[in-house]
């Protein structure tokens, strides 16, 4: 199969991509095997108020983490900090091991989501640095689509294996130390700029244009996921399969989306995501049925695809000044991901249960309101890019023809 | 089989003065009882029409747009070329075909991006030369293109056998020129099996600069740009101010045969059908 429309023009030298991919997808892959999976074994045996519990932990420690880290990050060599917050999470995660009972885990749920916190905004500026403009959305698909497929493998391996916590924990160790191997290839240079101000990067134009629906975007997932479905196996069924279909189609959707976002520019696979999934939650207003229900879940996925790729890195590392970039992605990629990802840690703690169709309607209408201001930001692509790849492509066209004319 | 060749001449930026040396090359070749023919394939910036004092009503315009397609799916271009021969009195063909400087025309294939559209143009253009190498006997095809890149620079690049970058010697020449080999030539001759070659043009007078210049001759700069772009100087022609700034030059090398500028062109001339 050629994957020549993938990897066309794409600059980053192989060892490059193989330090960004160690650091970036085994992080993101271990953090979503926590917030998906072993948060809720460390809390096995306990009351499910204190799991829910310790997910609030964890998440509000990632976003306060962040900021924290982003400052912090200003201040120290990239490469110093990524080997502090590398050996931080590898510990934290081997930790797991020794202590156990509630206090010590509610203790680790703010521990680990600091361990991802403080130095992700890193990881995603150090992937920013490492890819040129034209280039920056494919490699973020690739990122993407590996840490899922190490998700995946990950999960089908355990549960195959039936695997123990002791195993488990091991694994995600395996996970967070593989980035060291990073550092040991790359030097992992940072992009020196002026340091921007909060103020000065939230009242940016096009920052706030393509904030403001990721964030509707991120709060319309996070309302879906507090729904209150009829119970009954069929649902049950659905939400299963569903979640397989979210993050396959999260995976390989991201790959395309790298694809177009490169090609065409960043706001056509966001505006795609947007109405995607606006549609699939009408549908879900006019007619609640397992089989809608599903059609959600899988429209998620090729939303989420979509967006994050583009929006959530691709976009925060074209809007990002040198010297400033983990501000960006700490202010504009994280704390929303985590604001959707909370939603069900929230609602669980306080009860929070609505019907389906009651917001899917009132969603469906903010997702499309919301192509709005993308469609009012710029375009962080440079249409120059855009151009020269037009030219270069229009000349292997013409050459290809004039060689097939010869051949007559 | 035709035998006729396709020569292009481009160039970076504007002003080398391509146009003027594809006018006298041609000219030259016609002189000495060669068949030619020169289309003005600079459709952005059409210059041949007023070099040549000439106001067709019929342009490359129609043939690329298929105003001149017939039935049979050939083109009918022979209201598309003007013979020069007998005016100027020369012993073979001179043929010239213009394109539109009207600012509608100009518009119109300024936009005119769709690639479909392109390759038929392309195509159409391909079946007009057989037409010129089978029908007119013609010997050489000189192509004067749009400077920089440009869809119709590629196209007419494209369609030629052998492409000459015409450049001067600045270091924004130069590097531009570089960017254009590795974005264009190189790709173009990987399907089209075409050559290319620098012709150095305008080039200073280096005896008054001694200190400017480092002590190069004009032998050893083109020696060196030959080494930094890596591509074969087939020559070069000194500035000349009574030609540069003389308010219509015309067909200077084939009047003024005596004139250095006219013994250059002539030595040019003939490395580059020896290249051919």
């Amino acid at each position: 199969m050629n994957f020549g429309f993938l990897t066309e023009d794409v600059k980053i030298p192989i060892r490059k991509l193989l330090a960004v991919t160690l650091i970036f997808s085994s992080t993101l892959a271990w953090f979503y095997l926590f917030h998906a999976y072993l948060l809720d074994e460390i809390f096995v045996g306990f009351e499910i108020s204190w799991l829910y519990f310790g997910k609030a932990l964890f998440y509000i420690s990632i976003v306060a983490s962040a900021i924290i880290g982003s400052l912090t990050s200003e201040r120290i060599h990239r490469r110093k900090f990524l080997w502090i917050w590398i050996a931080f999470g590898v510990l934290t995660t081997a930790s797991l091991a020794v202590f156990q009972g509630l206090a010590f885990s509610l203790f680790f749920s703010v521990i680990l989501g600091a361990s991802f916190g403080l130095g992700f905004p890193s990881c995603e500026a150090f992937l920013a640095d490492s890819t040129v403009i034209e280039e920056r959305a494919r490699v973020s698909g690739i990122m993407i689509f590996v840490t899922f497929a190490i998700v995946f493998i990950t999960i089908l391996g355990s549960s195959l294996l039936n695997l123990a916590m002791i195993e488990l924990i091991l694994l995600a160790i395996i996970l967070r130390s593989s980035s060291f191997f990073a550092l040991l290839i790359d030097p992992c240079p940072r992009e020196e700029g002026k340091i921007k101000s909060w103020q000065t990067i939230l009242t940016s134009k096009d920052f706030a244009l393509y904030l403001a629906p990721w964030l509707i975007f991120n709060v319309a997932n996070g309302l879906m996921n507090v729904v209150r479905l009829p119970q009954s196996p069929d649902y049950a069924w659905a939400s299963r399969i569903g979640q397989v279909f979210l993050y396959a189609g999260t995976s390989i959707i991201a790959l395309l989306s790298g694809v177009i976002a490169d090609r065409l520019g960043r706001k056509q696979p966001i505006i795609i995501g947007l109405v995607m999934l606006g549609g699939s939650y009408a549908l879900l207003g006019f007619y609640l049925s397992p089989q809608t229900w599903l059609v959600v879940m899988a429209t998620s996925g090729i939303a989420w695809g979509f967006i994050i790729v583009s929006y959530a890195v691709t976009v925060l590392g074209d809007l990002a000044s040198p010297g400033s970039k983990e501000k960006f992605y700490a202010l504009g990629g994280i704390i929303p991901l985590i604001i959707y990802m909370s939603f069900s840690g929230v609602s669980n703690l306080l009860n929070i249960n609505v019907p389906a169709n009651a917001i899917s309607s009132v969603l469906c209408i903010a997702l499309f309101i919301s192509v709005i201001p993308v469609w009012r930001a710029s375009e962080t692509l440079p249409e120059t890019k855009m151009r020269a790849r037009r030219l270069k492509e229009h000349v292997e066209k013409v050459g290809k023809l004039v060689q097939e004319s010869k051949k007559d | 089989m035709t035998s006729g060749k396709t020569l292009a001449f481009h160039s970076y930026k504007g002003g080398t003065g391509k146009t003027t040396l594809i006018a006298n090359l041609a000219a030259l070749y016609a002189a000495k009882g060669m068949n030619v023919c020169l289309l003005d394939f600079d459709l952005y910036a059409p210059s041949l029409g007023m070099y040549f004092r000439k106001k067709p009503t019929t342009h490359l315009n129609n043939l690329l747009g298929g105003k001149l397609d017939q039935a049979s799916g050939e083109v009918d271009a022979s209201s598309l070329l003007t013979d020069m021969s007998s005016d100027l009195g020369l012993k073979g063909k001179l043929l010239l075909g213009f394109s539109s400087a009207s600012k509608e025309d100009i518009n119109e294939i300024e936009f005119q991006h769709d690639q479909k559209w392109q390759l038929k143009a392309i195509k159409r253009f391909q079946s007009f030369r057989n037409q010129l190498f089978e029908d007119h006997d013609v010997e050489f095809l000189f192509l004067d293109t749009s400077p920089g890149i440009r869809y119709w620079s590629i196209n007419a690049l494209a369609v030629a056998n052998m492409l000459f970058l015409v450049m001067k010697t600045s270091d924004m020449d130069i590097e531009g020129t570089k960017r254009m080999v590795n974005d264009i030539y190189d790709v173009l001759t990987r399907y089209g099996k075409s050559k290319y070659f620098i012709i150095l043009n305008k080039v200073p007078d280096l005896s008054n600069s001694k200190e400017l210049y480092g002590g190069l001759t004009e032998l050893t700069w083109a020696g060196e740009l030959q080494k930094d772009i890596g591509t074969q100087v087939v020559g070069s022609v000194p500035c000349f101010c009574d030609i540069q700034f003389s308010r219509h030059e015309f067909l200077f090398a084939v009047k003024n045969p005596d004139h250095p500028f006219s013994k250059r062109v002539v030595d040019l001339a003939e490395r580059i059908k020896a290249l051919c």
